[in-house]
């Protein structure tokens, strides 16, 4: 008998391990534990067993019995997991296949260079300000130290306006400064800024300026951002404090700026502002026309005539101011050379930036 | 301003290289912008010919036999203002000419050639090319023609600020050099007047206008053209030469900055000069060849009868000095700047002499360029400048004194400047102490910079004269309470602009000025409303400012597609420009002059992308309410609704106004189809005009926390069939309406189904309806009831039959 068992459990082995299936191992148990099964037909069997050797035979069928349902189980998992290995190969995706996309739309570039300044300016302590642009001559013009019949007005080619609309109260009817015209600058709302609030003052003032000018370098519409600081104890000093930490801010710390003597007439002295460049990294190239330096805005120190015309003793106050021309600031972040292509919204320009 | 080096040197001696001084002149405030070389190396030389014979067969050719003082050379020339015995301009072989054109031994038509003859234009003297430069006779054979020219030399462009006129000048340069190095400036020569009675008379009849007068008398000169030197040094600088006496004023104008006309004394009538103003419509010849028509508020130079010049802008014809003058008068004059731009805009003219007179001359300077420019005339027409002068001057000007406080100096500055640097810097510009000590000292201002009026124009001279670099770099920090906040309206902005992004839109920036043609367009028949108009556009396409986005953005749509068909998703956030007054600006002074109201305009069009897992349905209105719904949810705008409406620009069967609270807020819908044909883009483009400024005021960007829910949720759906005509905003109203609908937390439409079955003019809606008590968990007794009202109110109010 016990070599029976033997047999029975090595044979049940393997048929198991051959088994491929739930169905076969199912044909299997049916073979050794159904009703004319091997293993049952042991127990069966029992009877013919000598009544003292009975519990040891049974014994030996019981933990037989349970030896076979233990390798019924092991081939169960093992049919299991193979048929999930199967599975899993069968689901197997092309990871290469491009995935689901969101077309995301792309903020102009100018609209970016924008939201910078403000961010760096704001860190700076710099609230933002804002004005019309339809303006009065006499804020564009005479009262930035541009009187009438004065030829710096010939460094801005002006748009001026047809339509008539009320002029500003306060003004002497039929005098220029009722003119309407496209500011040229954002420089008037320098102006605005004071005449409504008393010092100190720090504020920027970005958007669009206008002048009839159109050519590689030149639209007639573009953008500038003005900058003001009037405060006791401002000096050139702080000028340059704040145009460094701005250039350093928007296109590295490696950008190094430098001021050379110009003239506006609001400011005095007046200083155009270069910055090296930083595509080349100062050391030349066909852009900065190999000077290592570019022109990037035009600034001062706050004309005590503007001050005195807004209300401000120029003798206490004393401040600072900077128009800068995004459009060219983005320019050159991003290496565009033309600036009209900003303005032509072409959406594979759009698109890359 | 062209300013000659060599000429600057001889002025100011300095020994700086011409990068040196570039560098300094820029650094100081006179930018040097750009550079020009003018050399023509030992190689060009002055070469007689000897015999010149056509070539046979060749209808301009010629081969000529030149001495150039070393041995006679063969050379072919195409020329033909020479004669035999002439002297010219040689470039021998191995030259290379000032275009890059290398001379070399070559044959021409068979005929051997070694050296070449060259005009002005080849040896990049100016554009003449008619024919060969002409020697003077006497000119030694063999000398470099560069010598005779005076050359070589550098010209520099410099850039001369509207406050510096003084600096239009060589001797004005030479006095920045001056001050900037300390090497002493070196005045030109000059006639002083003298004393004695001029054959002419000189009435100043409006003094304002003309502060000084100043008129010498040259007798006896001799008209001809100016040695080459001469005419080469014009050129250089960017002037014709005419004659010696016109040349001589030009040089005089050229090296002093200040404007000088010569008349010629024997064609003014009675030997008279009035300055006047003009009579209206009178009529004068200027030198250009223009007869003019005169405003009485131009002023004129007139002899007894006639205007015979427009006064610091252009002399007259009747006047001018000619081949057969003998007398020539002179004139130094002062005139106001306001007067002679006026006049100079008036005719169009800007003239050497109406820049300057613009900017500002001085009545010392005309004196001193009277004397210079007698001595200049002497020296080039010959002739002898009679004793005394005319000089008008009724009411002398004195200096100009200003306070300055070295202590106040470097306060600006932000860099302590002693007392005694200030003091240096001032006189190394001609300013003279005047009273007063160390602390605080009158001074005096030379006559020619008029620009320095107040203390803060000397901060700027010592500034720029040390150096802007020598200021040190602070920062000022921003006080208490100063830093700037992050006001709701940028929240708002941002957050919009992200939802708009992710929906694939791409910002544009168009013109603020459109083509008012394109406005009326917007309108389809209907008058459009009024505009501002651009007085003087680059184009007509730029002369209206816009009332609306939409034309920018339709005319972004037809240049894209143009350039490539696939699917256009643009947005632009911009100002419109409305000719009334400004609702969210004070009234006052500082209104603002127009309503710039700002505007989000949307333009949608063609496919969405396609790809392997779908896409490549065309955008409808949905897509574009969508984006709609998404900003205005993402700026946190509650009570949205959209309603049906017949406008403009927009298709009537396919658009609605968006209306937050009962405020329209904007527009959206499908393109007018006259709209869509005049801006050449598909029927199937969907657009939306927004109130930005209205949106930002109804927004909460920041939003509150109200909790998460407590209890389950239970959902029901419920499909019914209704008239194709009912809006769904009915149906949500009629569900959202319903007895104990605070228990109703969404409605969803999950499906709209039109066709059989459903019968014709009916439509099959499928709602989602999520349903949760706050403060318990709802009962499917109590979802049915609530479900069961919904139907019965569907049913009775819209005629709704409810499908299993």
């Amino acid at each position: 008998m016990i070599e029976q068992i033997e047999k029975l459990l090595g044979q049940a082995r393997s048929e198991l391990a051959s088994a491929a299936d739930e169905k076969q191992i199912e044909a299997v148990r049916v073979k050794y534990l159904g009703k004319s099964g091997s293993l049952s037909g042991l127990r069966k069997a029992m009877g013919s067993v000598p009544a003292q050797e009975r519990p040891r035979m049974g014994k030996l069928v019981t933990d037989a019995i349970a030896q076979f349902e233990g390798l019924l189980e092991e081939a169960r998992k093992n049919v299991s997991r193979k048929s999930l290995e199967a599975d899993l190969q069968r689901e197997k995706l092309d990871v290469t296949l491009p995935g689901r996309r969101l077309e995301r739309g792309r903020r102009h570039v100018v609209s970016q260079a924008f939201d910078d300044i403000i961010e760096i300016f704001a860190r700076l302590g710099f609230h933002v300000a804002d004005g019309p642009e339809i303006e009065w001559d006499l804020y564009n013009f005479e009262k930035l130290g541009f009187p009438s019949d004065h030829p710096a007005r010939d460094m801005q080619d002006t748009f001026f306006l047809e339509t008539r609309l009320p002029p500003p109260p306060g003004s002497p009817p039929g005098t220029h400064g009722q003119q309407l015209l496209l500011r040229t600058h954002t420089s008037p709302v320098q102006v605005r800024e004071m005449i409504s609030h008393p010092p100190p003052v720090r504020i920027i003032a970005p958007g669009k300026v206008y002048r009839s000018d159109s050519d590689i370098t030149h639209t007639p519409m573009f953008h500038q951002v003005e900058c003001l600081h009037v405060e006791e104890g401002i000096s050139m000093a702080h000028l340059r404090g704040t145009l460094d930490a701005f250039a350093k801010a928007f296109f590295g710390p490696q950008v190094k700026t430098r001021l050379r003597p110009s003239y506006f007439p609001f400011t005095e002295p007046s200083a155009e502002v270069d910055i090296s460049h930083p595509l080349c990294d100062g050391k030349g190239c066909r852009v900065c026309k190999f000077s290592g330096w570019l022109e990037v805005l035009g600034s001062g120190m706050v004309n005590p005539d503007v001050l005195e015309g807004v209300g401000y003793d120029p003798e206490k106050y004393t401040g600072y101011a900077f128009g800068a021309g995004i459009d060219r600031l983005a320019m050159l972040r991003h290496g565009i050379d033309d600036l009209r292509s900003l303005f032509e919204n072409d959406v594979r320009f759009l698109e890359q930036l | 301003m062209r300013i000659s080096l060599r000429w600057l040197r001889e002025l100011c001696p300095v020994l700086l290289s011409d990068d040196e001084m570039a560098q300094r002149l820029t650094f100081a405030g006179l930018e040097v912008e750009g550079r020009e070389r003018r050399a023509l190396g030992e190689g060009v030389v002055a070469a007689r010919v000897v015999k010149s014979a056509p070539i046979a067969g060749s209808d301009h050719l010629s081969i000529c036999q030149v001495d150039d003082g070393e041995g006679t050379h063969q050379v072919v020339c195409g020329a033909q203002n020479y004669a035999e015995g002439d002297v010219v301009a040689m470039a021998r072989v191995g030259v290379r000419l000032p275009g890059g054109v290398e001379i070399r031994k070559a044959k021409l038509r068979g005929v051997e050639s070694s050296g070449m003859l060259c005009s002005p234009r080849e040896l990049g003297l100016s554009d003449d090319h008619s024919g060969l430069l002409i020697l003077p006779p006497r000119t030694r054979i063999g000398a470099p023609v560069e010598e005779l020219l005076g050359l070589p030399d550098t010209i520099f462009e410099v850039n001369v600020t509207p406050n510096r006129p003084d600096a239009l000048s060589h001797l004005g340069v030479a006095r920045e050099l001056s001050a900037l190095t300390g090497v002493p400036v070196r005045m030109p020569f000059t006639q002083p007047a003298g004393s004695g009675e001029l054959p002419a008379r000189v009435d100043v009849e409006d003094p304002q206008r003309c502060p000084r007068y100043i008129a010498r008398v040259i007798d006896n000169v001799r008209i001809g053209p100016s040695p080459l030197s001469i005419q080469e040094r014009l050129r250089s600088l960017g002037v014709r030469p005419i004659n010696t006496v016109v040349d001589a004023t030009n040089i005089a104008l050229l090296e002093l900055g200040h404007p000088l006309h010569a008349f010629d004394l024997d064609k003014l009538a009675q030997n008279r000069i009035v300055v006047r103003r003009a009579r209206e419509g009178e009529p004068i010849t200027t030198l250009d060849g223009k007869e003019r028509k005169l405003s009485a508020d131009d002023l004129v130079i007139a002899d007894a009868e006639k205007p015979v010049g427009l006064a610091g802008v252009m002399g007259g014809q009747t006047s001018e000095v000619s081949p057969t003058t003998k007398r020539v008068l002179l004139e130094s004059a002062m005139f106001e700047p306001k007067g002679i731009r006026r006049t100079a805009r008036r005719h169009g003219l800007h003239t050497e002499a109406s820049h300057r007179f613009e900017r500002g001359m001085d009545e010392e300077t005309a004196a001193f360029a009277a004397d210079r420019c007698a001595e200049l005339i002497v020296e080039l027409a010959g002739g002898r400048v009679l004793p005394g002068a005319v000089d008008r001057y009724p009411s002398p000007k004195p200096p100009t004194r200003v306070w300055v406080r070295p202590a106040r100096i470097s306060a600006v500055l932000g860099t302590r400047v002693p007392s005694a640097e200030v003091e240096q810097r001032l006189e190394s510009i001609g300013l003279r102490p005047l009273e007063g000590g160390e602390e605080r000292r009158l001074w005096a201002v030379p006559s020619w910079r008029g620009d320095l009026t107040r203390e803060i124009d000397c901060a700027e001279e010592v500034a720029r004269l040390r150096g802007y670099e020598t200021i040190p770099i602070a920062i000022h920090p921003a006080g208490i309470g100063e830093t700037a906040a992050i006001r709701a309206p940028e929240r708002a902005t941002a957050a919009g602009r992200a939802a708009l992004a992710a929906h694939g839109f791409d910002e544009v920036i168009n013109y603020s000025f459109v083509a008012e043609r394109d406005l009326v367009a917007l309108y389809v028949g209907q008058p459009a409303p009024a505009v501002i108009r651009v007085a003087n556009p680059l184009t007509a396409e730029q002369g209206a400012m816009r009332l609306s986005l939409l034309p920018g953005l339709l005319r972004n749509v037809s240049y894209n597609l143009a350039r490539g068909p696939h699917g256009l998703e643009l947005y632009e956030l911009g100002r419109i420009y409305l000719p009334m007054p400004d609702p969210r600006h004070p009234q006052g002074p500082l209104a603002w002059p127009a309503y710039e109201a700002n505007h989000l305009g949307l333009a949608l069009t063609g496919r969405k992308p396609k790809s392997w897992t779908g896409g490549g349905e065309p955008f409808d209105f949905y897509d574009l309410k969508g984006a709609v719904e998404d900003l205005l949810e993402a700026m946190g705008i509650e009570g949205v609704r959209f309603a049906p409406i017949e406008v403009p620009a927009f298709h009537p069967a396919t658009s609605a106004a968006l209306l937050v609270g009962d405020s329209r807020a904007g527009l959206l819908g499908q393109a007018h189809p006259q709209v869509a044909e005049h801006f050449e883009v598909p029927p199937q483009t969907f657009l939306a005009e927004l109130n930005w400024d209205f949106l930002l005021g109804a927004s909460r960007p920041l939003k509150s926390f109200h909790g998460v829910p407590k209890f389950p949720a239970v959902e029901r759906d419920l499909a019914f069939v209704v008239d194709a005509g009912v809006p769904a905003e009915k149906l949500l109203e009629e569900i959202r309406t319903a007895d104990s609908a605070h228990l109703l937390e969404e409605v969803t439409l999950f499906d709209l189904y039109r066709g059989a079955p459903v019968p014709e003019g009916k439509k099959s809606m499928a709602f989602g309806l999520t349903l949760r008590a706050a403060d318990r968990t709802l009962t499917d007794a109590e979802a049915d009831a609530l479900i069961a009202r919904i139907r019965a109110r569907l049913e009775k109010n819209l005629g709704a039959r409810i499908r299993a």
